[in-house]
């Protein structure tokens, strides 16, 4: 999952780009209204973690801009401002979930999770396809009759792609979930881990459509 | 604590009870006089009228023998002797004594007879050769004055214990308005700033009501700042807290000695940063803007009011012939965070010093760093505003308390851009603040 941290305060940034990317997520991090509006017009994003309070205007705009260009993206807002009538305005205002300062990380992942779930219409913490089965909160993957060992970025990919079981996905998307903008990407980088998936699922579970991405089979 | 009820009663009373005794007195003085004269006359004519009988002959006087039982009082009230010329009692009514009633002499006289006092009045007919004498018992005369004044004085006091009781029950009824405001007063709610209604009240009562509701003003304005300043304190926390927490969380979390590394590190500079926060929030909150006296003024240098300066080898002063005459400990409060804020952001030139014309004269801070948008020169010094660019270390309080301070000193803050590239502060100082340091002397205060 690809997430995009909004937040001005550079230790709580900070702590949100490293926890979350122990998660086993790609993350982002801005800090202002500018940047994040910049961010989100440059690239896609599976969920976004945004302040209210910022610098240069109020996080709630940034909300209106994803929500007026109908941005597919799950957005949980943290907020130092915690009485129920800011979270009506923010919830009202298309966020899918509110966080309020200080706040538990693993709670957040959950949370992050859980409107990630709702986002793709799934009710089941866990994506199955075939005899396979995915658990994102314990990044487990196992087969029938045992488990599988993947590494994190196979299990991202693998993620991506059991998402939307009927999507075709391009190489430029998955290489955007896997990797953060400082991030050097080699250039056959999906390949690999597409190459090593196939090693481990058979190489029929995933397809290649030529000249537009992967699907699953 | 005296009772206004109290006062006016006692005041109310006492003034009656003067006005009605001396009325009561001038009644008495008077009803006795008036008395006494009707008593003389009569005394008068019924000497004329035996002795007019007397000389027409038509009565023949007689010695009543004298009454040994006494009735009532006016039974004997007057008494009647009739002498011959020569001294011999011709007759004498029942009630007289058998000695003569006076000297003698005619008209009024008074005689003591038997330890009774005696008021007579004599007519003397030499022709005929006798002598009339027709007296008064004083004893029974006082007798009499005294119950017609007795009969006055009686329904005076019962009329002053009545008066009482009215001046008692409508003193209170005036101040009926005054004990419904109090009612009204102590019924409310500690929270219940909303003004009194001066509408209603005694038009007496208005100014009082018009300066308590003023005071309650205040009192309202002051308790929106403090929850204004107390919301905004606990929101601005919240934020470290949370950061705090999720690096603390990493730091339990993970494996990795060079990630809980970071994380610690990530946790010490928080907490540095949250005890800037809560000194700038206390400072802040001990300021209230009240202008400062004039028994803390010293007189101090430039270099004294900026002392951080000297460690800083890019600080430059200018126009170092001024004085400053401030309070030493609330400026210095405001020169350090200038200080700050201009070492944070400057690059190679930090520019102190006094501009000092006619006209005005201004302290000026300016640096050669980054400088700050011109959409956010207006929102410097607002509490808690970090320019969009930094992701520095402040608060977002220091500029605050400059201004909170030079406020207090009677002085303006102005944030422009300097020629030098960085932020330029200007503090306006009112020319109390600033003194020339050739006529420095003056207003010195001992330290």
């Amino acid at each position: 999952m690809r997430i995009l941290a909004i937040e001005d305060d550079p230790v709580l940034a900070d702590g949100l780009s490293v926890g979350l990317s122990a998660c086993g997520w790609t993350v982002e991090q801005v800090a202002t209204v500018e940047e994040a509006r910049a961010a989100l017009e440059a690239s896609r994003f599976d969920a976004v973690v945004l302040d209210l309070g910022l610098p240069d205007g109020d996080g709630l705009s940034v909300l209106r801009y994803a929500r007026e260009r109908d941005m597919d993206v799950g957005v949980v807002v943290l907020s130092a401002r915690d009485e129920s009538r800011d979270r009506i305005q923010a919830l009202d205002a298309g966020a899918d979930d509110y966080v309020g300062k200080p706040f538990d990380l693993d709670e957040l992942a959950a949370r992050l999770r859980a409107v990630r779930r709702r986002l793709l219409g799934r009710s089941s913490p866990a994506l199955r396809h075939g005899d396979l089965t995915l658990d994102p909160k314990a990044r487990l993957a196992w087969r029938g009759d045992g488990d599988l060992s993947l590494s994190r970025r196979e299990f991202a990919v693998l993620e991506a792609l059991m998402e939307r079981p009927s999507q075709v996905l391009s190489r430029a998307q998955l290489e955007e979930r896997l990797y953060g903008w400082q991030e050097d990407i080699g250039s056959n980088a999906v390949e690999v881990h597409i190459h090593h998936l196939r090693a481990k699922l058979g190489a029929g579970f995933i397809r290649t459509v030529r000249g537009v991405g992967y699907t699953l089979q | 604590m005296k009772s206004i009820r109290f006062r006016l009663f006692a005041t109310l009373a006492l003034v009656t009870a003067l006005v009605w005794g001396g009325a009561v007195l001038w009644a008495e003085v008077h009803t006795r006089a008036e008395v006494q004269q009707v008593l003389d006359s009569r005394l008068m004519e019924s000497a004329r009228m035996v002795s007019s009988m007397m000389r027409a002959g038509d009565v023949r006087p007689v010695i009543q023998a004298s009454e040994t039982k006494a009735g009532h009082v006016y039974d004997r009230q007057l008494s009647c002797q009739i002498w011959s010329m020569d001294g011999q009692l011709l007759g004498r009514s029942q009630s007289a004594p058998v000695e003569q009633l006076s000297g003698g002499e005619d008209g009024f006289s008074e005689r003591e007879i038997r330890g009774e006092r005696w008021r007579v009045y004599t007519v003397s007919d030499p022709q005929a050769g006798f002598r009339v004498m027709v007296g008064d018992n004083l004893a029974v005369r006082e007798h009499l004055v005294g119950s017609v004044v007795t009969g006055l004085i009686g329904p005076a006091v019962l009329g002053l214990a009545a008066l009482g009781a009215l001046i008692w029950w409508s003193v209170g009824r005036g101040l009926a308005p005054v004990r419904q405001m109090t009612d009204a007063l102590s019924a409310r709610d500690a929270d219940d700033l909303a003004p009194i209604d001066v509408s209603h009240g005694a038009r007496e009562l208005q100014p009082f009501v018009l300066a308590l509701n003023e005071l309650i003003g205040r009192l309202g304005a002051a308790r929106r700042r403090e929850a204004e300043f107390t919301a905004a304190a606990a929101h601005e926390l919240r934020t470290p807290l949370a950061g705090l927490r999720i690096q603390a969380q990493i730091a339990a979390a993970t494996d990795d000695p060079s990630i809980r590394r970071h994380a610690l590190e990530q946790i010490q500079s928080s907490v540095d940063r949250t005890a800037r926060l809560v000194a700038g929030l206390l400072a802040l909150a001990r300021e209230d803007e009240t202008p400062i006296r004039d028994e803390n003024r010293r007189l101090i240098t430039l270099r004294q009011a900026f002392p951080a300066a000297a460690s800083d080898e890019r600080v430059q002063f200018f126009g170092e012939d001024g004085l400053l005459y401030v309070d030493p400990v609330r400026f210095g409060a405001a020169a350090d965070n200038l200080l700050a804020n201009a070492r944070r952001h400057a690059d190679k030139r930090i520019r102190i010093g006094l501009e000092m014309t006619l006209r005005s004269s201004r302290l000026v801070v300016e640096d050669d760093g980054a400088g700050v948008a011109a959409d956010e020169l207006s929102r410097l010094g607002q509490r808690f505003f970090r320019g969009a660019g930094g992701r520095h270390e402040g608060a977002g309080l220091g500029l605050s308390i400059v201004l909170a301070m030079i406020k207090a000193h009677g002085g303006e803050v102005r944030f422009l851009n300097s020629p030098l590239g960085g932020l330029r502060v200007e503090l306006l100082l009112d020319r109390i603040n600033i003194r020339s340091a050739g006529s420095g002397g003056e207003g010195r205060k001992p330290d």
